[in-house]
């Protein structure tokens, strides 16, 4: 370190004079406008979710001083565990059926004409302006036990009983899918608009049809924005709550169930910190591995240059 | 049509536009396009932006369907045919090269998609390729790995790979500098030489279409103005267009007062009458016509011109510009200015201000007719 600083000593960092005047004016004052523009919303996050966060996980560290115990009663609890895996399950299934639904609708906007994209695209955010209690409370009149649907089975013959569908693993995945949709759509849709229409036009000049041009042209392309997409419908949908508890039977409770209930019924705060600390970590621990496994820069092809 | 790729048959296809047009809502960008390229010639389609060149590139590729007219390939129409079954080579204008595969698979696409070579045989042929477009040894890297000029080389060579008997390049050229540019011009004709494909090439730069082609098509506002090789262009414009969209024109407007001997007699606009040697194009009496120039072929003296086989104007300089390997003066005249170009150190001995006479031969001097709406004016 010594000799390093010897040497920048003798040269002098800016060069003196004119030109290097206004420079340190002029960071200066972008630093200060970057500290007014990005103060406001770094307050804001830092008093009313950090300091809670923060609150709430050494809460889940406390019994007459630092313990262990509440995580100790998690983990010994099988119900707490068998939630966290309904709740991965559950994630899982839903990101696939949102992927297999909005893939398609994503890639019909992504191409059409300005027309039809701006109609599919209105009609893709139209449920956005329903709140989603209220969508949840739609899907259970129309999956009940004399639900639309039911009676339209009924009246076709293709069952003479109503069947239940009702708080069910299906009846959670249709009101999750059919909630989380346009977040997929709309995520995949901002991949795809940005792969190049001319590289399928280069496919197809150069002999590949048009499914040709999309599995190995468009669809390798997407790839990056289908990860990215998935990856954020699946966090979101671990997060769920009101829908799971409307649509779902006691089989599908997930994890914030248990963490609403044991902090609003039950008052233990300390357990209800120490699952939430678990969902936070698991959540964490997905992103990162996921990230690992669909790095953008492997799907691009080797930035190793 | 069922095109099948003939490999080692190194010709090109004839190509023939009747009567093409296409709109875009209101605007037609291609207005009643014929053209007949002959099989293995290097075409130039060359205009302003806007002129159409590449909607009809578009529509020969197939990516744009004619609302009239058909498109032949040897003489098979091929308007309906989709753009993969169209046996078209085509580089694009930023490349369009597939991000995610390497060189190889980029070169490879092609005869992958459209013929049975796989093994040893795919990769002798893409090495081939990549050896002409001189790439050898580059096949595993990424495009985004390299040069622009070497990423130019990529669309080439996945262009000519699968031996399309048509090529067409839209501005191959345009997003590298002026001397990688001068060389892959002569790369890509050396290319063309070897592979005898028949070329259609689209560019704005006037002096890229002189380089290149056997045929340049001259097109302005949907409409083909000229045809015909760059000699042709360059000394026998057909209109004022052409005339000063290659290389540049001094255009002198007045009406055909008579003819004397071989010499038309053209009254000016500016006042006075210049006698040009005719062409042997018939010219109607009092039609009004432009009198073309080229700069190079404009003689500036001190003194007088005493010649009576050239066409004089008395003036002063008004400007004068070193080029280096040239000078170019702006010489007033009544009625207007002439610009000249002087080869080597001929020019510098003018100064701003100096009087002069600008003179050139009569068989330097070619008429155009006006325009109709100059003509109407």
């Amino acid at each position: 370190m010594a000799p390093d600083r010897g040497i920048t000593d003798a040269v002098p960092a800016e060069p003196p004079g004119l030109i290097a005047a206004p420079a340190p004016a002029q960071a200066a004052r972008t630093g200060v406008l970057s500290i007014l523009l990005l103060g406001p919303a770094v307050a804001w996050t830092f008093l009313f979710f950090l300091v809670p966060l923060a609150v709430m996980v050494w809460q889940s560290f406390q019994r007459d001083g630092l313990s262990l115990f509440h995580y100790r009663r998690l983990f010994s609890t099988p119900l707490y565990v068998s939630a966290m895996a309904t709740t991965f399950q559950i994630s899982l299934s839903v990101t696939a059926g949102c992927l297999l639904l909005g893939y398609p609708v994503a890639y019909l906007i992504a191409t059409a004409g300005p027309r039809v994209r701006s109609l599919v695209l209105l009609l893709v955010v139209i449920p956005y302006w329903l709140d989603y209690i209220v969508r949840s409370y739609s899907w259970m009149v129309l999956l009940g036990r004399m639900g639309l649907v039911n009676r339209m089975l009924m009246a076709l013959g293709v069952t003479s009983e109503p069947i239940s569908i009702l708080y069910s693993i299906w009846s959670v995945d249709v009101g999750m899918i059919q909630i989380l949709l346009p977040l997929m759509v709309l995520t995949l849709y901002g991949a795809m608009h940005g792969i190049d229409q001319r590289l399928v036009q280069a496919a197809a000049i150069h002999g590949a049809g048009p499914w040709q041009a999309f599995r190995r042209v468009f669809f390798p392309l997407s790839l990056p924005g289908v990860y990215g997409a998935c990856l954020l419908t699946f966090v979101v949908s671990m997060g769920f709550y009101i829908t799971p508890a409307l649509l779902g039977g006691r089989k599908e409770t997930m994890i914030s169930q248990l963490i609403y209930t044991l902090a609003s019924d039950m008052l233990d705060w300390p357990l209800a910190s120490a699952v939430s600390a678990l969902l936070l970590v698991v959540s964490l621990l997905i992103v990162l591995v996921y990230n690992r496994l669909f790095s953008i820069d492997r799907l691009w092809g080797g930035a190793t240059s | 049509m069922e095109p099948s790729v003939a490999h080692g048959s190194r010709s090109g296809a004839a190509l023939r536009l009747e009567h093409i047009t296409k709109r875009f809502g209101p605007v037609a960008a291609v207005q009643e396009v014929c053209l007949t390229i002959p099989a293995g010639s290097f075409v130039t389609l060359l205009g302003p932006s806007g002129s159409g060149k590449t909607t009809t590139l578009n529509l020969i590729a197939g990516f744009l369907l004619p609302d009239a007219g058909e498109i032949f390939i040897d003489r098979h129409a091929v308007s309906r045919v989709p753009p993969h079954k169209r046996n078209i080579g085509m580089v694009f204008q930023n490349y369009a090269l597939f991000p995610h595969m390497t060189v190889f698979e980029n070169v490879a696409f092609p005869l992958r998609m459209r013929t049975a070579l796989t093994g040893a045989a795919q990769r002798r042929r893409v090495e081939e390729t990549l050896d002409l477009v001189q790439l050898t040894g580059l096949g595993e890297r990424y495009p985004r790995q390299l040069s622009g000029g070497q990423q130019q080389r990529v669309a080439m060579a996945r262009a000519l790979v699968s031996d399309p008997r048509l090529l067409l390049m839209d501005e191959p050229l345009g997003a590298l500098d002026k001397k990688l540019r001068e060389r892959l011009q002569l790369e890509i004709k050396a290319i063309h030489r070897r592979v005898g494909t028949t070329i259609v090439y689209v560019t704005h730069d006037q002096s890229e279409a002189l380089t290149l082609s056997d045929i340049v098509v001259v097109m302005d506002r949907g409409r083909i103005r000229q045809v015909g090789s760059p000699r042709d262009l360059y000394e026998a414009p057909e209109n004022e267009f052409v005339a000063d969209f290659l290389g540049g024109a001094n255009l002198i407007a007045g009406h055909v007062r008579g003819q004397v001997g071989e010499d038309i007699v053209v009254a000016l606009v500016s006042g006075g009458t210049i006698l040009v040697r005719a062409d042997g194009r018939p010219i109607a009496l009092r039609s009004p016509v432009q009198i073309m120039v080229r700069p190079e072929d404009i003689d500036v003296l001190k003194g007088h011109c005493d010649d009576p086989e050239h066409v004089a104007f008395q003036g002063e300089v008004a400007e004068a510009v070193y080029l280096g390997d040239s000078t170019k003066l702006v010489v007033a005249v009544s009625g207007g200015t002439l610009t000249a170009k002087l080869p080597g150190r001929r020019g510098t001995e003018f100064r701003h201000g100096d009087a002069v006479t600008a003179c050139w031969t009569r068989s330097a001097t070619r008429i155009l007719s006006a325009s109709v709406t100059e003509a109407i004016g």
